[in-house]
């Protein structure tokens, strides 16, 4: 508790410390001129369409983009844009497809972490294309440049919407059990013995350890990276299966086997977790920061009124080390207008368009909270829209990591979901044995793999 | 009173008991059937915040509607305290890649079943019986086998510059691996039910075997035609994996569905309001096709 | 009757060669992909190179490599086995409920009637709907079902165990109220079932009513006057009479368990862990969702192929047996 009293005392000063960075961005620049994003007033690729494979474009924190100024975008270049709306569960699948074939009529692609490695091959490197529109690499944290380049130096997407992990809690329950927020994910527990023996009618925290696109693993990461451990070691060998790795497990299925979390958390997915906290029923959450307007527009008052966020919690003596979720964006080299594409990704991922955008809340059902640039985050004016979040953000971005960006990763992840998933759901399951057969079975792509001929 | 009479009011009794019974079962397969239905029928005219819960007192709205069929944002409970926007999901070229598909599949694939179905029926020629079984067989092929080679093959074939993967038109051809043997089946059945002594005279009287075809047996098996175009359209509408595998971004309605999922996972409300599209259409034609599906189904196995 | 030989040709020729066209020329591809190591994420190479030179075959890019992965991959076994036990429940519910209706509403007034007419109705909702709504209905905050589910069978039940916990020395535990149908291995596999038996049953009623219809009423008559019961009948003349009809529908049923695919994406996603992947499913997520293995999954969709075509077989002879 005192730590996050610390981290918002910090979080001030790190704000007047950046307020001579957002004089930067005057209100008065003309964002219908070309130049303010450097883009080629000549128009050389008038009537050139393009066509961007995005997910979910309902969702406000990518909706905002394709409805606030991208007519304003057409105007300046000429270039029409048509988003390819996806399912988020079938967007994985479709993105491999599409990329990888020679045919794809697509030339913009967005991409998760991990899901990009399978289609590097296929993507145009943009460090040049950094450099020549004279964007700071340096604005974007570690979590989100790791994601964007691979293991690699190649820049293969420009981030373009990005998550902390996000403790989000009702302020009135955990005062009326004399609580601040969870420092550390031992502290969860403490919180929920109380909230359960005050007898309040509520859940004390409600997880997702359903198999869903596998969300169950995104607090697990953070504990396991908490605990000091990881999925593999420097040799690629799995040890999420050590000790440390074990006790990152335990503590973090701990919550629906002491009660803490309903049951019914075992066949959640991130979005029911949090639907369980906006309709009242449970008093903490850890999830992505975008769903914070989730809880602060719930129609339950009590719920909005007492809507509250700090950085997901840490390991009790060990780190505090988030997952920051990146959704990149990345030109596809065979697109035939490639230029036209880039100069998209110019205007798209400008900060000037990356900050009119989350200070733009005129429109419920476009206003987001997401921003992915450390000079945007620290941007006064936005933090003041949005309550501070994203000065909370950064301080969880500050420590955030991003997975292992292997193409075989894909093919693991499931393997790691289903633990986590078997292990929520049966009680009698050893977590020790489960892990341990997992880790065959991920040591089993890996040699197929070829990681271990040396 | 005597032992008789006794017995009498016994039987009776247990008669009662019977009938009262019986009702009971029945209506307990009344609520089987209709209780998904109804309830998905009440989800979609049901306001937002009442979706998730089992309440049957709400006041009506059709807002779950206007949001699957609205290109921009909707302001939902406009005017009250709880006024708030929602992104609209036009799913309306969803429904219209549905219409086409199978419009267009069963325009290919009915003409060509009846022409083979009156062939099978009324000739006898080398492997007829043989062709017919082989036929009835291919409907046990499982779809992810047909899926696999036409999704690489569609990848590379390209169509007025356009690869057919994610068309309509790529759609339609793998419609036909499931439509036509059905097709060819039920038709068969129409003819096989048609005296043949019209055509005998017909051919008696100098017609040819187009003009007995045409111009005899086509307009008798009308009504079979009609039947089996109907059941084929069904077929194709509720189709899944294929639309999913071939048809991509193309989205059928079926596909469409899963676009209901967003920030409150599944948004219940705009999927029931999405069923109730999906289903409506479906309902009056089988309606309409009743008393064959279960010929259509079986191929004619039971009778 | 008619003389010209080539005319059926003319008229059956269309349909058949687009039926060879979408049924034969998958089924070789895919087996021919089978013996390839074909992921989608690099251009494939295969065994069959055309060239200026003519046509090379280059044997050491064909293996087995994909069946033999097939037969180690404990996901492969465990689809097979969720496969088998989906198989067994719906048909099984399918047929007995489908029966009990049919015998129910075969004959009588006005309800029976309506009772037919609805039979259709879940015949109208696609797949992958019945799957999202069955998934809604189950769920353990707002699903009716398992308000209903609650209220009508648990809670009479445990106020039973209760009435006997009472008595001294017996202590029965009470079935919990808070399962969370699609969160327990058991109840989600069931429940998938239960869905396809929503479908199925009534669709299966039909065709034993059809059945039941054209059996002689003067059997049933000379059975009534021979002082036999409603349940002798039913098992001792019934039964008999429906068996071919029941093989068949069975083995047709069984044909379509087996090829599972749309409730499981929409209702289940293949969880909790691996309960509910059936053999579709996990082809599906190989070949198109994770690792792209185009030959993989081919080699797979080939053992459901060989599996599909021993059931087609039996229904063929039944069905011909039959007639």
């Amino acid at each position: 508790m005192r730590n996050s009293r610390l981290i918002i005392c910090l979080l001030l000063v790190a704000l007047f410390a950046a307020l001579p960075f957002a004089s930067v961005y005057a209100d008065d620049m003309d964002v219908m001129d070309p130049a303010t994003f450097g883009l080629n007033p000549d128009k050389p690729y008038d009537g050139t369409h393009l066509k961007f494979l995005i997910c979910c474009s309902t969702a406000p924190q990518f909706a905002s983009a394709a409805v606030k100024g991208e007519a304003e975008f057409t105007a300046m270049t000429g270039i029409s844009v048509s988003w390819g709306d996806l399912p988020f569960g079938s967007f994985q699948e479709q993105l491999y497809l599409e990329a990888t074939n020679p045919n794809t009529e697509f030339d913009v692609v967005a991409f998760v972490d991990a899901w990009g490695t399978n289609i590097y091959d296929f993507l145009h490197p943009l460090n040049d294309f950094v450099e020549e529109a004279g964007f700071d690499w340096d604005d974007y944290g570690p979590a989100y440049q790791g994601a964007a380049t691979g293991l690699s130096d190649t820049i293969y997407g420009m981030p373009f919407r990005g998550h902390p992990l996000l403790l989000h809690y009702r302020a009135d329950v955990l005062e009326a059990v004399g609580m601040g927020p969870p420092a550390t994910w031992q502290d969860i527990s403490a919180i929920g013995e109380a909230i359960t023996a005050s007898g309040m009618d509520i859940a004390p925290i409600a997880m997702y350890y359903g198999l869903n696109v596998d969300q169950n693993l995104f607090n697990w990461y953070a504990q396991l990276w908490g605990a000091g451990t990881d999925i593999f070691d420097e040799n690629w060998e799995p040890v999420f299966n050590n000790e440390a790795g074990v006790a990152a497990t335990e503590q973090y299925l701990s919550y629906v086997r002491d009660g803490y979390s309903p049951e019914a958390s075992v066949a959640w997915n991130e979005q029911e977790a949090n639907q369980e906290l906006v309709q009242g029923r449970a008093a903490m959450f850890i999830g992505w920061w975008w769903m914070a307007s989730r809880m602060t527009n719930s129609e339950i008052p009590e719920v909005a009124e007492n809507a509250a966020f700090a950085p997901a919690p840490g390991w009790e003596g060990g780190e505090t080390t988030s997952y920051g979720y990146l959704w990149a964006v990345g030109v596809l080299d065979q697109s035939d207008d490639r230029d036209a594409a880039l100069e998209y990704l110019k205007w798209l991922t400008h900060p000037i368009t990356e900050r009119r955008i989350v200070l733009d809340a005129s429109d419920p059902a476009l206003d987001t909270n997401v921003a992915v640039r450390l000079s945007v985050l620290a941007d006064p004016e936005v933090n003041e829209v949005h309550n501070g979040l994203q000065g909370v953000a950064s301080a969880v971005l500050a420590d955030a990591r991003t997975i292992p960006l292997i193409p075989e990763y894909t093919e693991i992840v499931p393997f790691l979901a289903e633990a986590i998933n078997e292990l929520a759901t049966d009680p009698m399951a050893d977590t020790q044995a489960v892990l341990d057969r997992t880790a065959d079975d991920v040591r089993f792509v890996m040699q197929a793999a070829g990681y271990y001929d040396s | 009173m005597t032992a008789n009479t006794i017995g009498q009011n016994q039987s009776s009794l247990r008669l009662t008991t019977l009938k009262v019974l019986e009702t009971l079962a029945l209506l307990l397969i009344i609520a089987f059937i209709v209780l998904p239905i109804l309830w998905l029928a009440i989800t979609a005219i049901k306001p937002q915040e009442k979706a998730y819960s089992t309440t049957l007192i709400f006041s009506p709205t059709l807002e779950n509607f206007e949001i699957i069929f609205s290109d921009t944002s909707v302001i939902i409970n406009e005017g009250t305290d709880r006024e708030r926007g929602e992104v609209g999901r036009n799913m309306f070229p969803s429904v219209v890649n549905s219409v086409v598909v199978s419009g267009a599949t069963i325009l290919i694939a009915i003409p060509l079943a009846t022409l083979a179905a009156y062939a099978f029926s009324r000739y006898s020629f080398l492997g007829n019986s043989v062709l017919l079984v082989w036929i009835l067989t291919t409907q046990f092929i499982p779809a992810i086998v047909v899926a696999i080679p036409f999704f690489t093959l569609f990848r590379s074939i390209t169509l007025f510059g356009k690869p057919l993967l994610g068309t309509q038109m790529g759609l339609i051809i793998v419609n036909m691996s499931i439509v036509l043997p059905y097709a060819i089946w039920m038709i068969k059945g129409f003819v096989d039910a048609l005296p043949g002594e019209i055509e005998e005279a017909a051919f008696v009287d100098g017609c040819n075997d187009f003009q007995i075809l045409f111009f005899i047996s086509l307009p008798l098996i009308r009504p079979g035609v009609l039947v089996a175009s109907v059941f084929a359209f069904i077929m194709s509408w509720n189709e899944f994996l294929f639309a999913l595998i071939i048809g991509r971004e193309m989205r059928t309605m079926q596909v469409a569905l899963m676009t209901t999922s967003g920030a409150r996972g599944i948004m219940w409300e705009q999927m029931a309001a999405a069923g109730l599209v999906v289903m409506i259409p479906i309902f009056f034609l089988a309606l309409f096709i009743r008393k064959n599906v279960v010929d259509g189904l079986t191929m004619g196995a039971v009778k | 009757m008619r003389k010209k030989r080539w005319v059926p040709w003319v008229l059956v020729g269309p349909a058949l060669l687009i039926i060879v066209l979408t049924t034969i020329y998958p089924l070789l591809a895919a087996l021919y992909f089978s013996f390839h190591k074909y992921k989608l994420r690099r251009p494939p190479q295969f065994a069959i190179q055309i060239s200026e030179n003519g046509i090379h075959i280059d044997w050491s890019l064909l293996s087995l490599d994909n069946y033999a992965l097939a037969f180690s991959d404990s996901r492969f076994i465990n689809s097979l086995q969720v496969t088998f036990w989906f198989t067994v429940i719906s048909v099984a519910l399918s047929v007995i409920i489908g029966l009990f209706i049919a015998v129910v509403v075969q004959k009588g007034g006005r309800l029976h009637t309506l009772t037919k007419v609805l039979l259709i109705f879940p015949f109208a909702v696609s797949p992958a709907l019945k799957g999202y709504s069955w998934r809604f209905m189950l769920n353990e905050n707002y699903g009716i079902y398992d308000l209903l589910i609650d209220q009508l069978i648990v809670g009479p039940i445990n106020a039973l165990l209760s009435l006997i916990n009472n008595l001294p020395f017996v202590e029965i535990a009470l079935i919990s109220e808070s399962i969370v149908w699609l969160g327990d291995k058991f109840w989600a596999l069931f429940m998938l079932a239960m869905s396809e038996t929503w479908g199925w049953a009534p669709l299966i009623a039909l065709m034993f009513v059809g059945a039941l219809g054209s059996i002689d009423e003067q059997i049933f008559e000379a059975a009534r006057i021979d002082g036999a019961n409603r349940l002798q009948i039913f098992f001792r003349v019934t039964l008999p009479l429906l068996r071919p009809v029941i093989l068949i529908v069975t083995m047709l049923k069984t044909i379509f368990s087996l090829k599972m695919f749309d409730q499981v994406v929409t209702m289940t996603g293949g969880g909790p862990v691996r309960a509910t992947q059936t053999i579709n499913y996990y082809i599906h997520q190989i070949g198109f969702v994770r690792s792209l293995d185009i030959g993989y999954a081919s080699a797979m969709s080939y053992i459901l192929v060989v599996v599909l075509t021993i059931c087609a077989a039996l229904y063929v002879s039944l069905v011909l047996n039959r007639d």
